[in-house]
This record gives C-alpha cells, structure tokens and sequence, in this order.
C-alpha cells in the first residue's frame, strides 16, 4: 500500500513539474526581466574586488584575495537567482482573496503545488543563470579555481539552501491567515539573510563571537555555507556539519510550517471565493 | 436509501471590527478596536439522501455559500456537526476529497495560462484516475458540454460560458458523488443555463449523485431540485417540497407588458394589481392560476405591442417568509413543521 | 495652492486606508528600522577590515547611505505605489475614471496613491545624513539644503524615466516591472562610483546615472560638492521632467484616441 502511495505521489509530482515549467515557459520575457534584479551581489562583488586590489582582507583566521571574493559572490548570485521566492505573495493572495480555495479541494498538499511552482521557474532561469556564472567566473579568471567534487557539491548544498528559504518564506506568508500585513514582511526577510548569511560580508569578515552564532542560524546555511564550499574553503568534518545544519533547518523548519499551516486553516474564511 | 449528508446545529461566526468614519476615527482605530460578532450560519440541521438533489435557495449574505464550504472542509465551523458520507469535512482526508466537488462561480481550478486540457491531465493524475477511464469520461463531458472546440485553447482566451464549462468538466472528471453547486450558472447565457441544467440532471440520473444546489434562478431550482432548502440571515427557514414553497410562498407571477399606445393606471388596474406604470412598459402582479386568463384578456382587450410572463424573484418569495414580525409563527414555520 | 491641497488630501486619504491595516503599519515600521539597522552593520562591518571605500571614509559613507535610504524611501512610498498603478489603470480600464476629473492627469496617477507608512527610510535616511555631517563637522543648513535640493533633482530624473516606462503600458500592456530596474539601481548606488573598478564608472556615470542620484547629494552634505556634476544633473533632471512630462501627454493623446 505504501509503495502505491509513494508511486501515485511521483506522478503527481511529474504531472506538476511538467504543467509548471510551462507556465513558467509563458512568463519567460518577465522572468528575463525579474533576473535583473539579482545583479546586487555581482555589483557588491565589484566592491570587494576593487578593496581587496592591494591585498587580501583577513578575518577569523583565513583570508580572502580578489579572487576569493570573485568566486564567493559569484556563488552568492547563484544563490539568490536559484532561491527567487514569491510564496509569500501566493500565500497572501491566496488566504486574503481565497484563492487558496480550489487547492484546498484536492487530495494533494496544496504546498506540493507552491513548490512546483518555484522549481518550474527555475527550470526557465537555468540558462541565463547558470550563463552568467560561467561567465562572471571566466571575466574574473577564477574558473579555473573551481573543481569537479567541489563544484558537485556546491549544487548539492543549493538544495538546502532552496529549502530553507522556501520553509521561511512559506511561514511568513501563512501569517497572513492572521494579518493583512504579511506582504510587507517580505522584504526584511531577504535583509536578514543577506546580512546575516553573509550576502554582502562574507560571514568570516565580521567579529570572531558574532561569526560563531551566525553560523548556526539558517541564513548562514543558505548562502556562507555553499560559497565556502565553492571556495574549497570548507572540508572534511567541518563539510559534514555543514550539510547536517543544513538538514537540521530544513526538519525544524518544515514542522513549524506544518504547525502554523494546521493552526491557520482553522481561522480560513475563503472570503472573496 | 442511507443519508449523505447529516448537519445538526451547524454554525459560524466572525470577528468584525468597527470603526468610525473620518481621520480621527481612523487614528483611533489603530489603538483601539472594537469588536463584533458576525453570525454567517447561526444553528443549521437537516439530512440529505442519496441521490437527491437539494436547492439550497437564499438572498444574497444569508450564509448558503458559508454552508457550502463547511460541508466541503474549506471552512471550519464555529459549532455543530457536520458529517458528509461519513467523513468530517473539516478533516480534509483524501478518500473525502475524491468523493466530492465544489463548484464556485468566481473561483477557478483551470491554470490560467494553459489550454484547459493541460489542466484536465493534472487532476487525471491527482485523482488517479486509470487512463482508460479518463479517455472515456473526458470523451463523456466534452459531448455532454459540447467542449471538443475548446479545450486545447488557452484558457485565458475563453469567453466565460466556455470557461465555465470547462471548469465544470474539470470538477466532474473524478466522478464525485456529492456534487456542491454554488450558482453554477451565473453569467451563462439562456442557452447554456439549459445545457448545464440537463447536464446536471443526467449526471445524477446516472452515476446517483447527491447534489446541492444554490442559485439565484429560480428556472435553475424548478428545473433540478424538488426538494428546496430556504436559508435567510443564518437560519433555514424552509426545507420540502419545492412546489408547495411556491404554491404557499409565490403564488404570484408578474406580467411584463410593453403597451402599443399609452394607457391609465386605473384602466390596467382592473385586470390585476398594478406593480409599476411607467410610459408605455407596465408590471402586473397575478395570482398564477389566474395568469393564462388575464393574459388572454389583456391580449384581447388592449393594444399590446409585447407581453412577458415572470416568476417573481426569489428575493420577493423569500422575503414573503419573514413579512410577519420575529417571534410570530410565520407561514414558513408551520411549513417546516410540517415536513420534519 | 490647489496643488498643495490635493496632495494633503491624497495623503489623507491614503493615511486613512493605511490605518486599517494596523499590521501593515507595523511591519513596514520595523523594515524600516531594521533595513536602516542593518544598512550601517555592514559599513561598520566593512570599515572594521578597512579605512575607507574607493577613498570615502566612514561618515562619507554613513551620508551616502542616508541619501540612499531616503531615495528608496521616497520609492517605496512614493514612486511605486504611484506609478505602478498605471499599468492597473490601464488594464482595468480605470484609466477613462481618472481622465474625466478635472485635474491634471499626471498630477493624479503621480500623486494619488502614496503609502506614507513607508517613508520611514525617509526619516532614518535624514538622521544618517546629519550624523555623517556632524561627525565631519560640516553640518551646515546650507550644505543640507543642497543636498536636499540634489535628491531632488536625482528624485525627478527617476520619477520621469519611471513614468515614461509606466507611460508604455497604453501600448504595451505587460510592460512588467520597471521598478526592478530602480531598485538594482539603488542597490549599486550604495556605494561611491569610485569603489568600482574603473570599466563600471563610466556606465555608472553616464549609462546608469547612479552618480548623480546618490553620489553627487551626498558629497554636498558633506561640503564637498563637485559643481560640474551638480549643474550637469540639475540639467538633466529638468530635461528629464519635461521629456516625461511630453511622453505622458503624447501617450495619453494617442490612448484618448484609441479607445472607442
């Protein structure tokens, strides 16, 4: 019986990605267009490149040359263009206007269609996304500073770090089942993982006791952690415990998401539908 | 026959704040709110069948779209019990969500951007329905609904009846057995009003669907349901047979009349109450059993350039139900009474 | 000044439908407070490994992220809302109900919806400014009015190109979202034109005005006003006024002739 549950939960699964991929495929112009607004980490790169034009910035025991940062925020725009999040508008939408209301109505997680959703639009980024990786890496001359494995990794760790700031954004757009203001949240969401994820420092530039509590937070696991992986700054125990924080968000996070979802269907009124 | 769906006490309330018109009453407002309750559905019972299809009849805000969603698990009641095919809707399980559909006038399931038909293969795969039974049912709707030309068209291109028979297509793909209809046929034109009304009827004619029907169309009640359920402000205020409701509750039709050349209002009034004059377009109220008679006598007697005969609307019906004031017995009371 | 008092109403009103939404207020409060917070964390943050960005030192930089945040602020509650209603009007065909008032069309989509509870970057950007001045001990009236008065000029350059793009929408009815363009603008024009490596000035100067909207204030609060950059600016913001000014009558006209 499992097995059946599991197979029919594929196909659903396959069904969705296929349907939102085209629809993604309608809105590419505006897609194209949306991109632009991911450029902020290449210009913050430019910033740091230019500084570090004398000499290396160190901090917190390691140090990091033009290169270093050319790489890192260059992991960081991939990180952010693979991480475009509008749940939080969805969810708003959908609880304030009711047009939650046709997904309550199928036996499927309506979360299952929110997530499809997003991966379909990145189906349609991948081209220009990872295009402008390559190329920011070649201007820079640090393709070469990449390897197989860590490179293998680093794709790895996007996974959590999709997850993770899918999971946040998701509870922050279910407050809307009790606030009209959801929406407005949206930004500081996004200011705090850059800053605190080390979106605009990377996170081993900031004072040693406030760099340590970073690191277990989930901005920290959503965007330091893949850029040191890329850096191949990052290995062996230390790898591990990355990918087992990132873990640890994505359980913590996903339970408190069902929780709020639960509490908040009861307060749903459809009104509008 | 077993019953299907079994509601007793069945009610929902809401929070609404208050607030005072201006700049002050709004600078006030963000310190200090104030309150109310707002009672949708305030205490609702009753028990449908299988295989009946109930008009769930109602002015506008009197809580019948309320109803509709408890029982399909989009709202969670405030109180009560509530019980459809022996699930509690609220629960949302899956084997629930494979037996029922919610149909809603403004709220679609169709993906905007794509043809409908990419929409129909993603609730084939959601509802697991075998490909073989899909083919078949697919082919079944689109005959019944006349969709063949529309369903490989994007949606967003469909004028609205298409869309909307798209939509019911949609909701009937995995054969539900309680079907809840929420004006269904609002914004059709007459023709299509009468294409989904047969549909309608031949679906629970074959596949023995329990259906609950609201509308504003009285046509859409007579023609489907022969057992109406009146709600007003919360509370059922009748629930039988659909013709002793209007023979008890309407037992007037108005006759639209567009005059060939003026005449007085005394001169109209003499066949039967005289509703509205105004230049050469006037109302008349008639008993119904009286209709084919004046109509013929007015035809006869005066210069008629049209005449149409009406149903007086729903609105006036139900609000005959309450003329008398709260506490009193009304007509309606007695009625209930008399069927429970 | 019948101006004047529109714009007071506008406000009003929209004051009125911001307070019904008390969470609203609230969080757009705390953004506010928090993207400002955040915003001199990492300056200090930087200046804690280094003394100065492309040769600004840290009350420099402290004013250059006050104009910043003003402008955003003056985006977010102003411009935004504002102008992206257009492409609504438009496609709702609401855009017929505004024409038959009798006010000047541009005055009204300009003005009409403005979400005062998001000015508060405004606020924080304005005490950031006075800081980074006091701090150098330039904190003239004179210096601040100038640097009020380039905003401006930065303000009206970005309110024309965003309305000639919204003014688009009576052709194009997706024209998508302009304001992306404006927001990576502000993003880059947090920090001076000269931190970049020398091939991004020039786009950042002449293609992307970033220099100007951002820069150029900021150096006149600190007293170090670079004339020809000024004048230059204050040109285009006027070229820019009256060129978004004739777009906006030209597609009008057109529309008006249009529609049936």
């Amino acid at each position: 019986m499992k097995g059946a549950r599991l197979l029919h939960a594929m196909r659903i699964w396959r069904q969705l990605l296929v349907q939102y991929c085209a629809v993604a495929m309608t809105y590419r112009v505006q897609s194209a267009i949306w991109m632009l607004g991911g450029l902020m980490p290449i210009a913050i790169m430019l910033i740091w490149v230019e500084l570090a034009a004398k000499g290396p910035i160190s901090g917190n025991g390691t140090s990091y040359d033009r290169h270093d940062f050319a790489i890192y925020f260059m992991a960081m725009y991939l990180v952010r263009q693979a991480t475009v999040m509008w749940s939080v508008l969805i969810l708003d939408r959908g609880i304030r206007r009711g047009e939650l209301a046709p997904l309550l109505l199928r036996p499927m997680p309506p979360i299952w269609a929110h997530m499809a959703e997003h991966l379909g639009e990145i189906v349609i980024r991948l081209p220009i996304l990872l295009g402008v990786f390559v190329l920011g890496l070649v201007l820079t001359d640090t393709l070469g500073q990449l390897t197989v494995a860590n490179t293998a990794l680093f794709a790895l760790s996007l996974v959590g770090a999709w997850l993770i700031f899918f999971f946040i954004h998701y509870c922050v757009g279910l407050l809307a089942f009790w606030m009209e203001g959801a929406l407005s949240l949206e930004p500081l969401i996004w200011y705090f993982s850059v800053i605190l994820g080390g979106g605009a420092i990377p996170i081993d530039l900031f004072p040693a006791v406030i760099r340590d509590i970073l690191t277990w937070l989930p901005f920290a696991a959503m965007l330091d952690f893949p850029g040191q992986i890329l850096l191949a700054k990052i290995g062996g125990a230390a790898l591990l415990l990355g990918f087992a924080k990132q873990i640890g968000w994505v359980i913590a996070l996903s339970l408190l998401r069902q929780k709020i979802w639960r509490a908040g269907l009861k307060r749903f009124s459809a009104v509008g539908a | 026959m077993s019953t299907v769906i079994a509601v007793r006490g069945l009610r929902k309330e809401y929070k609404v704040h208050h607030k005072e018109g201006g700049f002050l009453g709004s600078l006030k407002s963000v310190v200090n709110r104030r309150y109310s309750t707002v009672t949708a559905v305030g205490g609702v019972s009753f028990e449908i069948s299988e295989g009946e299809i109930v008009g769930f009849l109602g002015p506008n805000g009197a809580g019948k779209t309320t109803t509709l969603k408890m029982l399909s698990g989009l709202l969670h009641p405030s109180g009560g019990n509530v019980s459809v095919l022996g699930f509690e809707p609220k629960q949302r399980q899956s084997a629930f969500l494979r037996s029922i559909t919610l149909v809603m006038g403004q709220k679609q399931q169709l993906a905007w951007d794509l043809a409908a038909v990419d929409s129909f293969l993603l609730n084939r795969v959601i509802y697991d329905i075998p490909d073989d039974v899909y083919r078949h049912r697919l082919g079944e709707l689109s005959e019944m609904l006349s969709l063949q030309e529309v369903l490989n068209k994007p949606v967003r291109k469909l004028s609205l009846g298409e869309r909307m028979k798209c939509e019911l297509a949609l909701a009937l793909l995995h054969q539900p057995k309680v079907l809840f209809l929420d004006e269904p046929t609002i914004g059709l034109d007459v023709n299509m009003q009468r294409a989904v009304r047969d549909f309608i009827a031949a679906y629970n004619d074959r596949y023995r669907a329990t259906i609950m029907l609201t509308s504003h169309y009285m046509d859409d009640v007579e023609a489907l349901a022969r057992r109406v359920m009146v709600i007003d402000g919360g509370r059922i205020a009748f629930d039988g047979d659909l013709n002793r409701l209007i023979a008890e509750q309407s037992p007037k039709k108005v006759l639209r009349l567009k005059l060939a050349s003026a005449q007085s209002a005394e001169r109209l009034s003499q066949y039967a109450e005289l509703r509205r004059l105004d230049d050469l377009e006037a109302e008349l109220l008639v008993d119904r059993y009286l209709v084919p008679d004046t109509a013929s006598r007015l035809l006869a007697e005066l210069p008629i350039a049209d005449i149409a005969i009406e149903e007086q609307p729903i609105e006036d019906v139900i609000g005959a139900l309450f003329r008398n004031s709260p506490g009193k017995p009304t007509a309606a009371a007695s009625l209930t009474s008399a069927v429970s | 000044m019948r101006s004047l008092r529109l714009i007071l109403l506008f406000l009003r009103n929209s004051l009125q439908v911001e307070m019904e939404y008390r969470a609203n207020l609230l969080a757009s409060l705390l953004t506010a407070l928090f993207s400002g917070a955040l915003s001199i964390l990492t300056l200090l943050g930087i200046f804690g490994r280094t003394a100065e960005i492309g040769g600004w030192d840290l009350p420099r930089m402290i004013a250059l992220v006050g104009v910043s945040m003003i402008i955003e602020g003056l985006i977010d509650c102003w411009l935004y809302p504002s102008l992206n209603a257009i492409t609504e009007y438009v496609r709702q065909g609401e855009l017929d109900l505004l024409l038959i008032r009798p006010i000047n069309s541009q005055f009204m989509v300009s003005f009409r919806n403005i979400r005062i509870w998001f000015a508060g970057n405004v606020v924080l950007g304005i005490l950031a400014i006075l800081y980074g001045m006091q701090a150098q001990h330039v904190l003239t009236f004179g210096h601040l009015a100038l640097c009020f008065l380039l905003i401006g000029a930065g303000i009206a350059i970005l309110y024309s190109i965003w309305l000639a793009a919204a003014t688009l929408a009576f052709w194009f009815t997706k024209v998508g979202e302009v304001s992306i363009i404006a927001y990576t603008l502000m993003e880059t024009g947090r920090f001076p034109v000269s931190a970049y490596p020398a091939w991004a000035r020039f786009a950042l100067t002449y293609v992307l005005p970033i220099a100007f909207i951002t820069n150029v204030p900021a150096e006149a609060a600190m007293g170090r006003l670079n004339w020809p950059g000024a004048a230059l600016g204050l040109c285009a913001a006027a070229i820019a006024l009256a060129f978004g000014n004739f777009f906006w009558r030209f597609g009008l006209s057109r529309y008006s002739s249009a529609s049936s």
